[in-house]
């Protein structure tokens, strides 16, 4: 394996037994870097509730943000900081002051250097110039510039190569931007370049792709996406994803939009997606109690996670939706093979109370997911079985019923095209 | 009615036969076709209101009672205490206050021919509430079950005694046994006549 | 100019063949302006000496002519002139002169207007009908006037009858109806049919004034598409889509201009009973004024029966006290008396244990091998074959209607309609009944 390949031990924060995160920072953000790597790090002072968790992970951003040219981003942090790191920590102004100058020196001569390209319409110049000007803007935290200059280079493309690297710039930023209606976008048109072939590039267009479905809260088309991810990607996407990450989000959607045969071929047997499974073992014991029925330790599995996932710049806003729909397809597929089940025992295997589960299982009956009756006095619930025969019946009268309607209908309706009756305007109107 | 006119003399005739017939589930029919053809012939006072709401309610139509208690003149409404007794069982069927009903039909010394109509309407009232109770109840509370027949508790104990329902002394319930009534399922001739036509329907 | 006696005395000497009465009516139809000169008084003296059944015709004019008719003091002898004439009239004669008879027929619904007698048109107006109409398939323009008339004397039951017998020709040159007449037929029958909680019936008519074709929409169509709304709601709990064919502008129209409805759909499907009356509390005064108000509140209850069926299939037993907090009722004991007026009425199927304050919820019990349901089964049938025959028939006149085809083929050039306009005539004609 290549060195890029990840460990697999300990890369994932562990998590505590108490219900709050238990992050060892250090070696979390150890899995990305760049830009990822402090919006994550500001991402998980902002939500945490523990203060030095916060303060830990603000100085640890300021310590890459220093190593960068993002003065705008410096200030903020600092800001947020409120002095309580120590003078170590204080607003560095000379180096704001220093940063400036050198940007506002190297954007002049790059601009400059871009014009003279462009007098002398050298294609392959003026390309690695707006690139270049692109890289700069990246760099300083003005990303609408970097987009804008990222999607100049496309006129200037002559290679594959150079329009699947303008493709993943595009894409760095966009998902940066929060703008996912581009990174779709720019996926399909590097997935269409000819030469495609590298499977750490595609790796990295499905990764792109699947944080976008995972945004438009399209969980199935997500899963899809990373369950399909090539492990030869490894760490090498780490200004966007970890390998940790793609076991995690593929997981966690398969599991909430697969049916049963789904989970089996394409995440259980699927080993490419294995080798990734392996480096979060919670992740990888979940989906296996899920698929061998076993629900408590299935939910606990998920319970215990729960609070770190919400400090993941990616899954936050979708953990409820996701666990919601998890636990409404863990109930289905327990209910699915008996004719009456015990509520009391079921309520056991979900943790939760009979009366909690009785209206979790009424409103899985009534949005129809369910085929089955609850005896609320016995606490029971029975599997239904339509009467086909009746049913025809119904069907039949209400067919037959909705025919003589509508027929009646056209029937008069012919008649009042036949006799031009059109509702017009009143004269002088 | 006593004093109808002679341009009320066939009104009076055809509602007159209705009745001594006890035709009672005509009765609205013919009123609501009279009142139609004497429209605006003046004769509001003399019409036979409460006779006519009572024949819609024997019919159990009482969207058709609403609308006549709503052509009935004011001063009529406030001048007849039997029209007001009539228009309030219209009203406890409407609520299905049950028991009010009861009340209502026991709570006015009818004046004949009122009399036979409301002791018919009663009788197939106390009959219905009999089926719901059955169809309605696995168990319940005696004096629930006499409010609803709108009979006394120890009525009600022999009513149920009677259909072998069962009683229990020290909780006053009522537990109901269920008398299925099957429909009829004979097949006749004109049915298959029927389906040998609609097979040829279908060739065609 | 002839004067009234000579116009008489030759209309009397003419027999009821065809051509006599062609060759009355144009004496009548000259003699118009004499008879509009020549008072009210001498009109009825000449009335009273003419046979109302045999000189149809003549009475007919001689009775649109006069003036004034609908002043308060001669309303009353108008009335009662018409309604003998109308139970008398000839229907060959009436037939000849249908525009002199819908006059006649719209100052007798004014007559009993003026007098706030409403009452008293209906019977006449029901016979008019009768005498109008070619066939019981056809619309009169009386239809409309004779359903307002019984929707303002409020013998809604009154009104059933004539609803009774289904619409399918709307023909102008026979009965002189026009398109307002029709849209009027489908609103006041409607509300006919809404005021007897007949909804499924009231939803047919008020849709047939819905998707006409139009091209602007009607105030009469706007309002019956907030009744029709609202019915669907307690019919269906649903906002209705639009049949494919209803004109773009009016689908377009009607929606933007009928927000507090739409909205009370959309509070009705969140299922809440509390969401429901906060709507209807919102936007009171639009209903009230609509004269709808009644009509929107009986979704309060339409809810709650709604919200305790989706409990039926649900659940096989269920606590009174949990019902009520389901479907957001007060209690027990209102729950209760909920469930038993709904097994009553045949909307549910249960029993209720009151020992342990438990409702039992059960399958319908219809098994469709009754003796009743093979007849209902039968009716249906019979009705589809009736409907089969009735469609090949009309499918045969009017492919051989040149008028018609001709039409089309204006129209499919212009494109003003769509194809499924036509469909009526084409394949939709030989979709067998789907059994």
């Amino acid at each position: 394996m290549a060195s890029g390949q990840p460990d697999a031990n300990g890369s994932r924060p562990s998590t505590s037994d108490d219900g709050g995160p238990h992050f060892d920072l250090e070696t979390y953000t150890s899995n990305y870097m760049g830009h990822t790597k402090i919006i994550r790090l500001r991402f998980i002072a902002e939500k945490c509730s523990d203060s030095a968790m916060e303060l830990e992970a603000l100085r640890m951003a300021l310590d890459e943000i220093k190593k960068g040219d993002n003065t705008q981003v410096y200030i903020e942090t600092i800001e947020r900081v409120r002095g309580r790191l120590g003078r170590a920590y204080q607003h560095d102004r000379e180096w704001v002051n220093t940063k400036e100058k050198q940007a506002a020196q190297r954007q002049e001569r790059l601009e400059l250097e871009l014009n003279g390209y462009k007098t002398n319409l050298i294609k392959e110049s003026i390309r690695m110039g707006y690139n270049d000007l692109g890289d700069f803007f990246y760099a300083r935290g003005d990303l609408q510039a970097a987009f804008k200059s990222y999607v100049r280079t496309r006129d200037y493309c002559t290679t594959s190569k150079h329009i699947i690297n303008m493709c993943l710039n595009v894409i760095l930023v966009s998902i940066e931007l929060g703008h996912f209606v581009n990174v779709t976008n720019y996926v399909q048109k590097a997935e269409q370049t000819p030469d495609n072939t590298d499977p750490v590039i595609q790796g990295k267009l499905k990764c792109a792709a699947g944080l976008a479905h995972l945004e438009n809260k399209k969980y199935k088309l997500a899963a899809r996406k990373f369950v399909d991810v090539n492990f030869e990607l490894g760490t090498q996407y780490k200004k966007v994803i970890a390998p940790q990450d793609v076991a995690l989000y593929g997981a966690l959607c398969a599991l909430a939009s697969f049916d049963r045969a789904d989970l089996k071929s394409k995440v259980i047997d699927n080993i490419s997606f294995r080798n990734f499974l392996e480096l979060v073992p919670d992740i990888r014991e979940l989906i296996n109690d899920f698929y061998a029925s076993r629900y408590a330790s299935c939910l606990g599995y998920l319970q215990k996670l729960k609070p770190d996932l919400l400090l993941d710049v990616h899954l936050f806003d979708h953990v409820d939706t996701l666990y919601e729909q998890i636990r409404h397809k863990a109930l289905i597929q327990y209910t699915t093979p008996f004719i009456s089940v015990d509520l009391n025992r079921m309520a056991a295997s979900f943790k939760t109370n009979v009366a909690g589960l009785e209206k979790e299982l009424a409103a899985l009956i009534m949005e129809n997911q369910i085929q089955a009756r609850i005896d609320s006095h016995n606490k029971i619930l029975y599997a239904r079985h339509a009467d086909q025969r009746n049913t025809s019946f119904q069907k039949a009268l209400q067919v037959g019923a909705d025919y003589q309607r509508d027929t009646k209908a056209l029937l008069l309706r012919a008649n009042l095209m036949q006799h031009d009756f059109v509702v017009k305007p009143k004269k002088g109107q | 009615m006593s004093d109808a006119g002679p341009s009320n003399s066939r009104t009076y005739e055809v509602v007159q036969r209705a009745l001594t017939q006890r035709q009672f589930h005509d009765l609205a029919c013919i009123l609501d076709a009279l009142e139609l053809e004497v429209a605006g012939s003046a004769l509001d006072a003399d019409w036979p209101y409460v006779l006519h709401l009572l024949g819609h309610v024997i019919l159990q139509d009482l969207n058709s009672a609403r609308f006549l208690w709503k052509r009935i003149p004011q001063s009529m409404k406030l001048s007849n205490p039997e029209l007001q007794a009539a228009w309030r069982i219209v009203q406890a069927l409407w609520q299905h206050d049950r028991p009010e009903v009861h009340r209502a039909l026991k709570g006015y010394a009818w004046t004949q021919p009122a009399q036979g109509l409301v002791t018919a309407i009663g009788e197939e009232f106390g009959m219905q509430m009999f089926k719901l109770l059955s169809t309605s109840y696995s168990s319940m509370y005696v004096d629930e079950a006499a409010r609803i027949l709108g009979v006394t508790t120890a009525e009600t104990i022999a009513l149920a005694l009677q259909r072998g329902w069962s009683v229990d002394p020290t909780s006053k319930i009522l537990t109901t046994t269920k008398s299925r009534e099957r429909p009829e399922q004979k097949t006749d001739v004109s049915h298959l006549q029927n389906l040998t036509d609609y097979v040829f329907q279908l060739e065609q | 100019m002839a004067s009234l006696e000579q116009l008489l005395s030759s209309v009397q000497g003419l027999h009821d063949t065809p051509e006599h009465l062609e060759t009355a009516r144009t004496q009548l139809k000259q003699a118009e302006e004499m008879l509009a000169k020549s008072g009210a008084d001498k009109l009825n003296v000449a009335l009273s000496h003419l046979d109302p059944s045999r000189y149809s015709l003549a009475w007919l004019f001689l009775l649109d002519a006069q003036q004034g008719v609908t002043q308060p003091d001669k309303a009353d002898a108008f009335i009662n002139r018409c309604t003998a004439f109308l139970k008398a009239c000839h229907q060959d004669q009436i037939r000849i002169a249908v525009e002199k008879f819908n006059s006649v027929c719209f100052k007798l619904k004014d007559c009993v207007l003026v007098l706030n007698q409403p009452a008293r048109g209906v019977l006449p107006l029901r016979t008019a009908i009768k005498k109008l109409q070619p066939t019981s398939e056809h619309l009169t323009p009386q239809h409309a006037d004779f359903l307002l008339l019984v929707v303002l004397s409020k013998i809604y039951n009154a009104g059933l009858p004539v609803l009774a017998e289904e619409i399918f020709e709307v023909d102008a040159k026979k009965t002189g109806i026009a398109p307002r007449d029709f849209l009027l037929y489908c609103y006041y029958g409607g509300m006919v049919y809404i005021g007897m909680k007949r909804f499924k019936k009231a939803l047919e008519l008020l849709g047939h004034a819905i998707s006409a074709p139009a091209q602007v929409l009607n105030a009469i169509t706007l309002e019956a598409y907030k009744k029709f709304v609202v019915v669907h709601l307690l019919v269906d709990g649903q906002l209705p889509t639009f049949q494919k064919y209803t004109p773009t502008i009016v689908q377009k129209l009607l929606k933007s201009n009928s927000q507090p409805y739409i909205d009370l759909g959309n509070a009705y499907a969140t299922r809440s009973v509390g969401d429901l009356k906060k709507c209807i509390q919102t936007n009171e005064n639009v209903y009230k004024t609509d004269t709808n108000l009644g009509l929107v509140k009986q979704l309060i209850p339409s809810l709650y029966k709604r919200n305790i069926q989706r409990l039926t299939q649900t659940y096989l037993t269920l606590s009174l006290k949990d019902i009520a907090e389901a479907v957001e009722l007060e209690g027990p004991k209102e729950a209760e008396l909920h469930v038993l007026r709904m097994i009553e009425e045949g909307e549910i199927f249960a029993e209720i244990n009151q020992k342990d304050g438990m409702v039992s919820f059960r399958e319908d019990p219809e098994e469709y091998n009754s003796v009743e349901m093979v007849n209902q089964l039968d009716a249906e049938m019979q009705g589809m074959i009736k409907l089969a025959k009735k469609v090949a028939a009309i499918d045969e006149q009017v492919s051989t209607d040149k008028a018609y085809l001709g039409k089309i083929n204006l129209k499919e050039r212009h494109s003003r309609f769509g194809e499924e306009d036509y469909e009526i005539g084409s394949q939709r004609m030989f979709v067998e009944p789907t059994y």
